[in-house]
């Protein structure tokens, strides 16, 4: 067996899609959220639904888009929110 | 231990080099069908020959968290949810307090070490993944398997190296026949193919570039393999009040250790020895009773030398004797369960499978071997010897339902 599919997303170069895009694909691939689910209105709590995924998920972007993200973003906004606040913190970058 | 108190083997789930499967595994072995191959993935390496899982899919690996199981913990799963769907049990009806679950495991979720370390070590603290722990810790692979099919019994993971199959076994025997449980699951894993640990079983010398061929003259180590084997074992009582199938009992359990090297058995196999004679004991049987026996076998010089000679002595009257090691390499904490359930199978086919590489026997070695293809046999029971580095023996006593 290959290891789990975390270990493949480190990812050599930043990704330049569309941050929803890639937040999405990340909340129904490797989080395996229902994509009916999948919301700009769904709360991320309700997406990730215990601490180990927000904090994975804070990694992950961390890695994708090398964008930093505290925990706090991701327990208080809605997946739109959480997407524009990924956007600011990419145009920073 | 008396017959109104060993325990009923319901259900048998293998996942294995040969195939996710029950079926496609006890194929192979029957066959005399060896899964060695060099591995991609180790091919640097001295040493690169591996039996390796084949990707594969299962339903119970499709629920929220499954991405960030360890291999480990995927093996475990999905030879449990086969191994329940034989015994015909339903975890949704099931009363979770009376099912335990045991593992053996001899190391834990170490493809989720190197990836954490090498992450440390290249990006710092920050960079290691939530799930680090929770796919390396040892016990992890039997809290999963709590938790997807709501077993709330006592759960134990537990290492005796590559005895732990066959320990969970004696362990989950006990749980049973005190009343801890109505059900146990008992699930031996083991995904060791890392770079570091097959390294480390490099430097010890212990491991074959070649071939996995028990008991042949020409041996020279074992071939490193991952794999999961799961028993679901039953109160007598509460297999025969639900009308299920009986397909093994479980009737005699023997342990012992060498203390006498960390990783060499002890030369004259004593320890081991010991563990053979407590388990017939335990059955109230004699040598002569059994009429196979699944070894440890491992294709090492020493353990096969060592074991050859105990069984030769145990067992004056040469009951045929196969490795399933030639076959499926050596699963380490996996091989006491997995080995449980083919012997199963072999004394449910009647037939005695013979040791897949084997083509010339060890001269020194006075043994009845099966080599070749599988032999007939009429004989209902049968013992599966596991022995792990630490000095660690373990033998289980089977008897077909």
């Amino acid at each position: 067996m290959t290891p789990w599919k975390g270990d493949m997303s480190t990812s050599a170069q930043l990704d330049t899609r569309d941050t929803l895009e890639i937040v999405t694909g990340l909340l129904v691939g490797k989080f395996e959220a229902d994509p009916a689910d999948v919301r700009e209105s769904a709360p991320m709590t309700a997406l990730l639904i215990d601490s180990l995924m927000v904090v994975e998920m804070a990694i992950t972007l961390q890695d994708e888009l090398g964008v930093k993200l505290d925990e706090e973003d991701l327990r208080d906004l809605t997946l739109g929110e959480f997407v524009s606040r990924v956007d600011e913190r990419r145009a920073r970058a | 231990m008396t017959s109104a108190l060993a325990p009923v083997v319901t259900g048998i789930g293998l996942v294995t080099a040969a195939g996710p499967d029950r079926d496609s595994t006890w194929a192979a072995v029957r066959e005399g069908r060896s899964t060695a191959a060099p591995d991609p993935r180790l091919h640097d390496l001295p040493v690169s020959l591996a039996c390796r899982v084949p990707e594969f899919d299962h339903p119970v690996l499709h629920h929220r968290g499954s991405s960030a199981l360890d291999p480990v913990a995927r093996l475990a799963l999905a030879a449990t949810a086969q191994a329940l769907e034989q015994a015909g049990l339903d975890p949704a009806e099931w009363d979770g307090s009376r099912v335990a679950v045991v593992t053996g495991h001899g190391t834990g979720g170490v493809h989720s070490e190197a990836t954490a370390a090498e992450r440390l070590a290249e990006r710092g603290p920050g960079s290691v993944s939530a799930y680090f722990l929770t796919g390396y810790l040892i016990n992890m692979a039997g809290a999963n398997i709590a938790l997807r099919f709501g077993a709330t019994g006592p759960a134990v993971a537990l290492s005796t190296a590559c005895a732990s199959g066959t320990t969970a076994l004696g362990t989950a025997r006990d749980l049973l026949a005190t009343g801890q449980c109505d059900i146990a699951l008992v699930c031996g894993a083991e995904s060791p193919l890392t770079r570091l640990i097959v390294t480390g079983f490099t430097q010890l010398g212990a491991l074959s570039n070649h071939s996995s061929r028990p008991f042949d003259a020409e041996r020279d180590g074992f071939v490193i393999a991952e794999g999961a084997g799961t028993l679901v074992l039953e109160r007598p009582e509460h297999a025969a009040a639900r009308g299920a199938q009986v397909l093994a009992r479980l009737i005699g359990y023997g342990a012992s250790t060498d203390a006498h090297h960390l990783v060499a058995p002890h030369p004259e196999g004593r320890g081991a020895e010991r563990a053979v004679r407590a388990a017939l004991a335990d059955a109230s049987l004699g040598p002569e009773d059994i009429g196979h026996i699944n070894a440890h076998g491992t294709s090492t010089p020493r353990n096969d030398e060592v074991e050859g000679a105990l069984l030769h002595r145990v067992f004056p009257h040469r009951p045929p004797v196969t490795s399933s090691k030639g076959a499926l390499g050596h699963t380490m904490g996996a091989a006491g369960t997995i080995e449980a359930g083919l012997t199963i199978l072999a004394l449910n086919e009647g037939v005695v499978p013979p040791t897949a590489g084997l083509t010339e026997l060890d001269k020194s070695l006075d043994l009845d071997v099966v080599m070749g293809a599988a032999r007939a046999t009429a004989a209902p029971i049968a013992l599966s010897t596991s022995f792990g580095f630490g000095g660690h023996n373990a033998v289980a006593v089977l008897a077909r339902g």
